[in-house]
Formats: C-alpha cells, structure tokens, sequence
C-alpha cells in the first residue's frame, strides 16, 4: 500500500496560515489610540510568512503533478516533520513582532512567543506598561495555540493527509463521522464559549478588551494575564468563579464537552478522566488548604477559596494564580507540583501527563498488585471509559503509556537539575518552575522574570516545546529529519561518486 | 487540495458493519470523498486495515446489539452496508436496519448463494461475492483470445 502526501504544499499553507494568524492582532488598532505606531511590526511578519507560504505552495503543486509515494513510515516521519516545522515556524514569526518593536530582547521574544502557542503562560513581560495590541497578541497565540495549527487547518481544508497530521499534534477524538465536521464542531464549542466567557467576565465587572483577553486564556488553559498580579490583582470572587468556570472547560476532553453539550450527564460522570479530576480536586484542596493556614493571614474560608482556584488553575495547566507562591508551606507546593505533572484532560488544550494516562497507570498499578496475590492462571482485565465508551487495557496500551509516563518523569529529572544550574535558584523551586514550564502550565515561583539568563531560558523554551507536543512527536521529527538528510546525503555522494 | 464537499454530498451518512478487506476499502473511498462514514466491528484490531487517512469513525461493538446500533446513530443513516463474512449477522443487522431504523438504503452481502431469497424478500439489496466472481471468470474464458495483461479486479469497485 502507499500513501501520497504532497510535503511542500502543506508546509506553504500552514505557513500561510500563521501569517494571517500574526495579522490578526491589526484589528485592535481601530480601538487603541497609540497602538499604530506598531502596524508595521506585525505587517511585516505576517506578510513575509504569507508571501514564504504562497511560494512554496505553489511550488509545491507545481510538483506534486508527479504525486510522491512514500512507504507508511516515510509518510509517518513526514506528517511529524511538517507539525514540528509549523509550529518552529509559528514560534519564529510569533517572536518577531516582540522583538522588531524593541518591546524585548530576541531570545525573550521567543520566549513569549512559544509561552504563547503552547499555552504556557509564563512571561517575562511588564504587562503594566506593554501595549495593548501586544496583550492582543500574546492571547491569541494561546487562544489559536490551545486549538493547534493542525486543528485550525483542517477546519478549512481537507485533504489525504489531514487525518495523519491530526494525530502527529496529538489530538486523538473524532467527534463526527467526518474530520472536517469534527473540527468545525471543536471550532464551534470552544467559539461559542469564549463568547460566553467574555460575556460572564463583562457581568461581573471586567472592560471588555480584559475580558476578550482573559477568557481566550482561561479557556486555551494558556494563563496570559493582563495583570501582573494575574487574576488575583482584581480580588473579586465573580471574576474568580469565572475563570474556574472556564478552566474547567478548557481542560475537559472535547469528546466529553460534547458529550456535556448534549445533556448526556450520565455519560459524562462514568468518564474515567472525570472521575479522576474530581478525585484529584477532592484530595489537592484540602492538603492545600490547610498547608496554608500555617501563616495567619489565609484561615478558615479564605484559605479554601485560595486552594479551589489555585488548584484546578494548576491542574487544568492554566497558570492563573491569586496568590503567591513564593516562602509556601512545602506540602501546598507540593500539591501544586503534583497537579501540574498531572496535568488535564486527553485531548483538550490542557498539558502535562494527562489524567486519562495517569488513570490508566493506577490502574495498571493495581492490576499488577492484583496478579500478585492471585493464582498465577487467573485473568484481571482491567477496562476504563473514554467519552466514547468502555476501553479494555490492554498491553499495547500499557506500554504506550507507561513508556509515556516515564518519558515525562526522566525529563522532569533532568529539566530540574538543568533549570536549578541554569537560574541558579534551589532545587525545589527550579522543580516548581520546570514542572510548570514543561506541564504549559504557567505558574510562577519567581525564577521566570524580566532579569533571566537566556540559558534559563532556553531550557524552558525547550520544556514548553516538548510539553505542548507531548514529548514522541518531538524526538520522531527531529530523529526522522537527520535520517531523512542521511539519505539524501547519500544519494548526492552516489552521484558524485559515479560520474 | 481538495475543495468542500458539497452540503448534498455531506448529509448522506453511511454506516458499514465489519471491517474487513472489503469494508475498510469502501469506508477509505468514502471518507477520502468527503464524505461521513462510520465503521463498525467487533475486533478492535480489523481497524488497522483502514488507511491512516481514514477520517471517519471507528466504533467497536457488536451489530447485533440493539443498543449499540442506536449509539452509532443507525437512524440518521442514509445508507448502510453489511458486509460481516456471517450471513446470519448480514441478514439479522440489515431486516433491523429497514424494519426499526428505516434506512432508506441498506446492501448486504451474501456469502452463500443459497441464501440469497432470504435477504430479497425483505426489500434488502443483496450481492454475492461468488456469483460476481463466476460470472466475471465466465467472462475471462469466453474471450476468444486470452489478454495477457488483463487482470481480475478483486478490490471490490465493481460490486458497489
């Protein structure tokens, strides 16, 4: 069997794509008084990535007259390729604006901007005196970035690839019997709350340039505030419940706010990923809660209120925070680490581990206990329920997500000692903040700020990068890249051996 | 480049029961035109027989659940295609389809010929592997002169 995919020309409209993405940001400029000065900043990107894309998509149709047709993994290698290069470029164009207007340095730049499509939410930003069609743009990048350039795409267009792309950004529902229609539905659903989130926000009492921004990235679980003191700067419990609202909903499966969308509750309660989240909110308030009644300004309710928002803002990998973490109870630290490594739900615009993998390692967990103490000839299936229904584990299953699991973990490791060399902070701060970065989650100990060394940085660029694409599709695209360059290495010293 | 399908085209649904060479060859074609296609089998690994592009979905259950009919939106189907290698399971998915879902059309596959009357009688269109391929080998030995370079077209297309 063989698989046709026209390389070039997909790459050329993502590239297309990003620029009008990039461009967007112009339609603040009728509303701010001193924002035009900053057109140019975005125009040239946004041109420059159209004009790129344009070129290369019809070079490649041009080409594509001859279809190339490569073996299943040829075709698997490329799907990654073309991802990772989209969002590079993504990333590259995203920064440019940054950095042409003189807002910050080059490698800051990018770090905004990758914080940006990841939905990370980190920043190294003074939001106090930034522009506002700079605040435009940032939440956008997470609103658009929540979604995945993949996703958005395939909303316009469908073509034989499409499918395979999809999966190589790690999306892994299909709603509707067709791709397209599946898109659109997400498109659809998540439109449709930003629109209700804009309204909740503006009924209880926010302007609505902050609360077109804030509900973009409280629902793209990214975590950009127009604030310093992010939302606990507003000290209202409306905005506060709004914002939980919202997270909530951002990091629940697509499938399942389908589901919910339908009134199918009872569906919707049976889901393993949801039962997990309450159970993990259940368990993460409380420790939390009372880590911080050690210090006597936060007791009896105001610290609950505290956990509830900080806690799901940390597990749905949102980043919004009305507190500071700074000189924290070790166990209240602790609980925010865990749920960031936790992270939200499969499939929606949430990172770190996910709750489904994390479901499913408990129960592979318990299986294995269970093996243990029984006669060896007896079976222990083990099942979960996905929105789609009930899913038996099995071994593929659990090697996938083992290997998953523990592919996270190394990194954590390894980030934390990397990140602590590089920040020069301690061991458990440089854990908080890379579990944060690596889990797009957002928070912040205070290592990330406007002073930090661009190694620091680097190391948390890389951390966003690898979260947000969940860690394989990374390693495959960069691996398939340099065998791909092999070979054609090859082919040109062939020729040149035989002539 | 593939522009959108056209709202027609997009609003006929069609469900196909088991996938094997055949039906994961026809939901491919259907999903590859744009269309919606959902595929339904009792082992979740046939599905590694559909193409990685294969955009529509892909349910395991078995078709002879009521249940999980009515999950998959047999209703709304426009069109539906049983082609299980069990002519008990064809016959049984493809009488509930007409009778309780009303699908406007529904073809099923006949492994043994002898059984073909059972299927008719109740308003199913039918196909027979074996007389296809009879009358197709009927027509090969006819030819006066063999053609070298012809070849036996198994993939399916021609029975739609």
């Amino acid at each position: 069997m063989e698989y046709s995919i026209s390389k070039i020309s997909s790459v050329g409209k993502f590239m297309m794509l990003i620029g009008i993405l990039v461009a967007i940001p112009l339609l603040v400029i009728p509303f701010g008084m001193q924002d035009h000065r900053f057109a140019s900043s975005f125009i040239v990107p946004a041109s420059f990535s159209l004009l790129c894309g344009f070129l290369l998509f019809l070079y490649g149709r041009r080409r594509s007259s001859t279809v190339e047709n490569f073996g299943w993994k040829s075709s698997m290698q490329h799907s990654s390729i073309i991802v990772l290069f989209a969002w590079v470029w993504g990333m590259l164009v995203g920064a440019f604006p940054f950095f042409s207007s003189g807002q910050l340095r080059l490698v800051q730049s990018l770090f905004e901007s990758i914080s940006g499509w990841t939905t990370t939410g980190l920043s190294v930003m003074d939001t106090s005196t930034t522009p506002r069609i700079f605040l435009f743009h940032r939440s956008f990048m997470q609103f658009c970035g929540g979604l995945g350039f993949v996703m958005m795409m395939n909303m316009f267009i469908q073509e034989k690839q499409s499918m395979r792309l999809y999966h190589a950004e790690g999306h892994s529902d299909k709603l509707l019997p067709n791709l397209r229609k599946t898109t659109q539905l997400i498109f659809l659903m998540y439109g449709g709350l930003l629109v209700a989130g804009i309204l909740l926000y503006h009924i209880v009492g926010m302007n609505i340039f902050e609360s077109l921004l804030h509900a973009m990235c409280a629902l793209s679980t990214g975590g950009f505030s127009t604030r310093l003191g992010s939302i606990g700067e507003y000290n209202s419990l409306g905005i506060e419940l709004v914002t939980i609202i919202l997270m909530l909903f951002g990091t629940t499966n697509f499938a399942v706010l389908f589901l919910i969308f339908r009134m199918r509750l009872r569906q919707v309660v049976r889901v393993s990923e949801v039962q997990l989240l309450l159970g993990l909110l259940c368990i993460g308030i409380p420790v939390f809660a009372f880590g911080l009644q050690r210090s006597p300004q936060f007791m009896g309710m105001e610290s609950f209120k505290l956990a509830t928002f900080n806690v799901i803002s940390a597990l749905s990998t949102t980043g919004y925070s009305t507190i500071d973490f700074r000189g924290m109870a070790p166990s209240s630290l602790g609980v925010i680490i865990i749920m960031m490594l936790i992270g939200g739900g499969i499939g929606s615009t949430a990172g770190g581990m996910k709750l489904e993998r994390v479901y499913i390692g408990i129960k592979v967990i318990a299986l294995n206990f269970r093996t243990r103490i029984n006669p060896v000839r007896s079976i222990h299936p083990g099942f979960f329920y996905k929105a789609q229904g009930k899913h038996m584990i099995d071994d593929k299953l659990i090697l996938e997500t083992t290997a998953h699991i523990l592919c996270y973990l190394s990194i954590i490791g390894v980030g934390t000692i990397l990140l602590a060399a590089t920040a020069n902070a301690n061991l458990l701060d440089a854990l908080f903040e890379f579990a944060s970065a690596f889990g797009t989650v957002g928070l912040s100990i205070g290592i990330t700020n406007a002073n930090l060394g661009n190694a620091a940085l680097l190391v948390e660029m890389f951390a966003m990068v690898l979260g947000r694409l969940e860690i394989f599709i990374v390693f495959i695209a960069i691996h398939s890249s340099i065998e791909l360059m092999q070979s054609r290495l090859q082919k040109i010293g062939n020729k040149g051996f035989k002539k | 480049m593939q522009l959108k399908p056209q709202k027609k085209k997009s609003s006929s649904f069609t469900i196909i029961i088991g996938c094997g060479k055949l039906g994961a060859s026809i939901a491919d074609k259907i999903s590859d035109s744009g269309g919606d296609v959902l595929i339904l089998d009792k082992d979740k690994d046939a599905f590694r027989r559909l193409s990685p592009h294969y955009g529509g979905m892909s349910v395991v259950g078995d078709a002879l659940d009521l249940d999980k009919l009515k999950e998959i939106g047999m209703q709304k189907a426009a069109t539906l295609l049983v082609v299980t290698n069990d002519d008990n399971t064809n016959n049984m998915v493809a009488q509930l389809a007409v009778h309780l879902f009303s699908v406007k059309r529904v073809i099923a596959r006949v492994v043994d010929r002898d059984k073909e009357g059972i299927f008719n009688s109740k308003g199913i269109q039918t196909f027979c592997p074996v007389s296809l391929s009879q009358e197709r080998i009927g027509q090969l030995l006819s030819a006066d002169d063999p053609v070298v370079d012809q070849i036996v077209d198994t993939e399916g297309e021609d029975n739609r």
